[in-house]
Parts: C-alpha cells; sequence; structure tokens
C-alpha cells in the first residue's frame, strides 16, 4: 500500500488528544455495497500482529501510527485489515498444533493494495490484495474483513495441512476454498457486536441469509457491475445455499454463480452450505432461547473439530466425504453432542450417502450390521401400490426391512432422464427407484422416527420438516407418508 | 507379422485388472487439470517471473498430445 504524504490523514481522535491511542477503526464483517455504510466502521483495540505462532506483517513503510482513521484513507485500510487479521489470528492460534507455523515461516506477509484487481491471493509468500473500480467506485479487497480473514484461512489450511497446496484435486482445491469462507465467517463471529446485530436480523436462526453468511458484499457489487452472472446476487458467495453434492469431475468446468461447476469456488459451496447448516443447528440446539454467548461458544466448538478433521482426513479424491466423516468422528471422540446435526448436514448435501452415514453410527454405537433379510409383502388394499421389502441394515433398522410401496406398475411410455455428458439414464428397477426414494427422504431428513427415535443407527435431523413416518408392523418397519409438503416452514431447514 | 509382445510373459505390473483407486485419482488429476486449462487459469510466467493477473498455476512443461505439468503459486479469491 502507498501511502503518499498528500493523502495522510490524522486520526479523528484529534481535538489535542492524549498521544496514547485509543482504538482502530474496523468493519464488522464488510464495508457492505450501500453509500454510506449501512453498518458503520466501529472502534477497537489496536490490533498486536507480532504474536506468535500465526505472526503478520502489513508490508507498509513507515506504519502509519495507530488511531481512529476517516473512511476511505489507506490508513483506515491499514487498520481496518490489521483488526480483521488479529481476530483471525487469535481465533485459529488456539486450535493448531503445537509448532504450527506458516509455509512461508514464523511471519505471514500482507501486501494491502498491489494494483489493480477485483481479487486477492494468498501465494505462500503473502497475502496480496488489489483495488477496482466499476459503477463509479473504487473497491479495495484488503478492506473488507470478510476478505482478510478469507485469504488468511488459505494461509491457516496451509499451515495444517500443507499437502493440500498442490493436490491434483477438485475437491481438495474446493475445500480449500471453503475452508478460507468459513475462516471468513469464523473470525466474524468473534465480534461481539455482529453476533447481536446477526441474532437481531435473523430472530436467532442462523440458517437464514445474513450478512454472516453473506461473503464479501462489496466486492460482490463490483463484480456485478462488470460481471453480472458471475457472483451471487447480493454478495460474492453465499453459505446459506442449497447445493447438492454431485461428483465434479461430472461438472462443466465453469458456470454462472447460479449453477453448480467444478471451478473450485463454486464447488466449495456445497461443503460451505453443509457447514453452515450444521452450525447453525449446533447453535439452535444448545438452548431454547440460545445467546451470543452461546454462539461463539459453538463457534468455537465448529472450529477446533473442523481443525481435527483436516488433520485426519485423508487427501483423496473425494476430499469432501472424508473430511465429513472426519468431523463427525473427531465429534464422536468428543462426546457426540453436534452428532445429529452434522451428519444431517452432510447427509442433506449428499457429501456423506446415507449408506456412508449409516455405516459410520453404525461403527460408532458398535451395532453390528446383521445380513438384510427380505420379508414378504404386506397385504394392502387392492388400489395400493404393493410393499417392497428394503434391507433395513442400509438405513439404520439392522435385521428388520424396511417396507416400502414400490412404484411397479407396468410402464405404459419408455422415458428416460438425460443423464450428465452423454446418453440417458436407463429406467431404474422398482427397487432401485424406491431405494432411491427413501434415500432422498433420508438424505433432506424428511422421515420422522416417531416412537422408534432410539433406533441406533438411525440418522436423526432434528430440524427438518417430516413428511414421513416409520411405523412398525409384523412384517417390519412400513414408511407411512404423514402429507405432501408444498411450503415454505420458516423455522425448518427444507 | 505375429505380435511378439503377446507371447512374452507379462511383466511386473503388467496385465493386471486396473487398480480402480488409480484410475479414479487419474481421471480426478485429469479433471482437474482440465478444469484449469479450460478457464485459462494456468499460464508461463513472464520474464520477471510473474503470472499474469487471475492465474493460479505455472505451466512447468507441455507435451503435445498430454495434458500439461503444472504447479500451483496461489490461491484466489475468486
Amino acid at each position: 500500500m502507498a501511502v503518499s504524504a498528500s493523502r495522510r490523514r490524522q486520526p479523528s481522535r484529534t481535538s489535542g488528544g492524549p498521544s496514547t491511542v485509543g482504538g482502530v477503526n474496523g468493519w464488522q464483517d464488510d464495508p457492505g455495497d450501500s453509500l454510506p455504510p449501512a453498518v458503520p466502521a466501529e472502534l477497537r483495540p489496536v490490533p498486536d500482529l507480532s504474536i506468535a505462532p500465526l505472526r503478520m506483517r502489513i508490508d507498509v513503510t513507515p506504519a502509519p501510527a495507530a488511531g481512529a482513521y476517516e473512511l476511505g484513507t489507506p490508513e483506515f485500510r491499514y487498520w481496518s485489515a490489521a483488526e480483521a487479521l488479529e481476530r483471525g489470528a487469535t481465533f485459529w492460534r488456539q486450535f493448531l498444533p503445537e509448532g504450527t507455523t506458516w509455509q512461508p515461516g514464523e511471519e505471514l506477509r500482507v501486501l494491502l493494495d498491489e494494483g489493480e484487481d477485483f481479487n486477492a491471493f494468498y501465494d505462500r509468500n503473502a497475502l496480496n490484495f488489489f483495488h477496482g473500480t466499476a459503477g463509479g467506485r473504487t473497491v479495495f479487497s484488503g478492506e473488507s474483513p470478510d476478505i482478510v480473514c478469507h485469504e488468511q484461512g488459505h494461509g491457516v489450511l496451509d499451515a495444517l495441512r500443507p499437502e493440500l497446496f498442490d493436490a491434483g484435486s477438485i475437491e481438495a482445491a474446493a475445500f480449500h476454498e471453503s475452508f478460507a469462507d468459513i475462516c471468513a465467517i469464523m473470525a466474524a463471529l468473534q465480534l461481539q457486536s455482529l453476533r447481536v446485530a446477526i441474532l437481531s436480523d435473523t430472530r436467532s436462526d442462523l440458517s437464514r441469509s445474513s450478512r454472516l453468511s453473506r461473503l464479501a458484499e462489496q466486492l460482490g457489487w463490483a463484480i456485478r457491475q462488470v460481471s453480472p452472472d458471475a457472483v451471487d446476487a447480493d454478495c460474492l458467495r453465499n453459505a446459506v445455499n442449497s447445493f447438492f453434492y454431485h461428483s465434479p469431475e461430472e461438472l462443466p468446468t465453469q458456470g454462472p454463480a447460479a449453477a453448480l461447476s467444478s471451478e473450485p469456488h463454486s464447488f466449495s459451496r456445497v461443503f460451505t452450505g453443509a457447514f453452515f447448516e450444521a452450525l447453525a443447528g449446533g447453535f439452535r440446539q444448545t438452548a431454547t432461547a440460545p445467546t451470543e454467548t452461546d454462539l461463539q461458544r459453538v463457534s468455537s466448538d465448529f472450529a477446533r473439530l473442523l481443525a481435527a478433521a483436516v488433520q485426519a482426513a485423508p487427501v483423496v479424491p473425494e476430499y469432501f466425504s472424508q473430511v465429513a466423516a472426519a468431523l463427525v468422528a473427531a465429534e464422536a471422540s468428543n462426546g457426540g453432542k453436534y452428532r445429529n446435526v452434522l451428519t444431517s448436514a452432510f447427509v442433506r448435501r449428499g457429501i456423506l450417502s446415507a449408506h456412508a452415514a449409516v455405516g459410520m453410527t453404525a461403527v460408532q454405537t458398535a451395532v453390528p450390521l446383521a445380513a438384510a433379510r427380505v420379508a414378504a409383502a404386506v397385504p394392502g388394499a387392492s388400489r395400493e401400490l404393493p410393499h417392497l421389502a428394503l434391507a433395513g441394515a442400509d438405513y439404520g433398522l439392522g435385521d428388520i426391512p424396511l417396507l416400502v410401496r414400490a412404484a411397479s406398475e407396468p410402464r405404459r411410455l419408455v422415458t428416460a432422464a438425460a443423464a450428465v455428458g452423454v446418453g440417458s439414464v436407463s429406467a431404474p428397477s422398482s427397487e432401485r427407484a424406491a431405494r432411491a426414494f427413501v434415500e432422498d427422504l433420508i438424505q433432506r431428513g424428511h422421515i420422522d422416527a416417531g416412537d422408534h427415535g432410539e433406533i441406533p443407527g438411525w440418522i436423526v435431523h432434528p430440524h427438518t420438516f417430516k413428511t414421513h413416518r416409520l411405523v412398525k408392523s409384523e412384517g417390519g418397519f412400513v414408511l407411512n407418508r404423514i402429507l405432501f409438503d408444498c411450503g415454505f416452514h420458516p423455522h425448518m431447514v427444507r | 507379422m505375429a505380435d511378439k509382445s503377446s507371447d512374452r510373459k507379462p511383466r511386473r505390473g503388467e496385465d493386471r485388472a486396473p487398480d480402480p483407486v488409480a484410475e479414479r485419482e487419474r481421471t480426478a488429476k485429469e479433471a482437474f487439470v482440465r478444469g484449469i486449462i479450460e478457464r485459462g487459469e494456468a499460464a508461463k510466467p513472464d520474464r520477471n517471473g510473474k503470472l499474469p493477473p487471475g492465474v493460479t498455476h505455472e505451466i512447468l512443461e507441455e507435451v503435445e498430445g498430454e495434458l500439461p505439468k503444472i504447479r500451483r503459486h496461489r490461491f484466489s479469491l475468486r
């Protein structure tokens, strides 16, 4: 950052005050896209970037004196960035194994304005930020705590798991982006003022889109002026999304923000969305009326689990599922209070298959998976479809079959869905269709286990709307529909 | 001419069923590199050793008919 003498400003705490500095100005999470800013900058304690591990240095000589500078000045941007960097480093320092350092060494450099671009990057040398002009406004990526903490997050993950930096894997690259976005969210949650504001804005329902879930609103606005479909409608990326896992090798390599592609930032939204959903669920279950203090505690719990998971998960092509499984396993060894919300979120996003999640649960609870027993169909009324017995073990029901109404009437039209890539999907058998249907319900958490909620392997989705119920019969568990869901449920995850 | 190579004993590692894990890793890596090339995120450095804006990977080696060898230099915001 070039701090020219002509543009240098004095701290706004002037009027001949004492030489001791009262603090610096900083944004909560982002300058935002409105002018004047909807959320004003706040006075914060003077940050100290010299604490190890995770020591940092903003590459400006001389560094401006600490103070609460006017908005729009280089000095304001310097201290706003420094405050965000310190907040992120202080938060993650507590979860790192002893001896962890940045990949570049003990100290990580920060370059606040490296020229013109709507971007920022981490390159094992420094965190690099830029400025760009659009719509008559110049925005500095290094001014946004969201962006600063995102780039810092790359550095943190690189310190924890350097193998990921150059891994030739879409999922590993996408996870790097997801982890960085999660770092931005976690750093924001360390500010009491933001926690209070978010709980007020969302009526304590974190699963709603909010300033917390929306990353980099200001830069997103600027990019939208020049490339309308490249970013979300109200930010760069949003952790509250509904993207579902699809093998990235089968996705287009790029696409508009509204669609999922294998481009790492795009694909990262699947994992970020699941993690944020679990975080929201974890917060919701802490108390009847959870407070901002609960929110801070839950953020620490989830960050600790994530740090453990990325160290445990092997770097393989299916990295998302490996990290998800490691998160659930880490949580199981930590008391298991978030197990359901984590499993639910990852199953609902398809990151963990229902089978995989059931297997994990079964192993953890030491319930042997007996061979499936094929039961005779339960006789039904003449106009009803016959029951098909599915292996209960696949759904955590042990050796008790799951009886599902099978779509097994004769086909009158030959039709098929389009496959990704070339050709069409073969028409599934009745059993395959039933299995797909049940798995879909389980993934979305729409089955109420009712009085049988203590089934050891059953995946409990505590905050989802239920359309089906398990009813015990002589032949096994019967899957009965309760209702057709056509509405929006503001307090439920759909 | 008969293909004598088919008469010889398979060397160590030959004629085995493909390792599905290795195959999956190879496919995943190819898709990764192909995506980077298609999006223009790989380039050779300029005379000063710098990569152009928006580029995340350096092209290390190009062989005709194959995907280039690349190495990551940076993670970018978008």
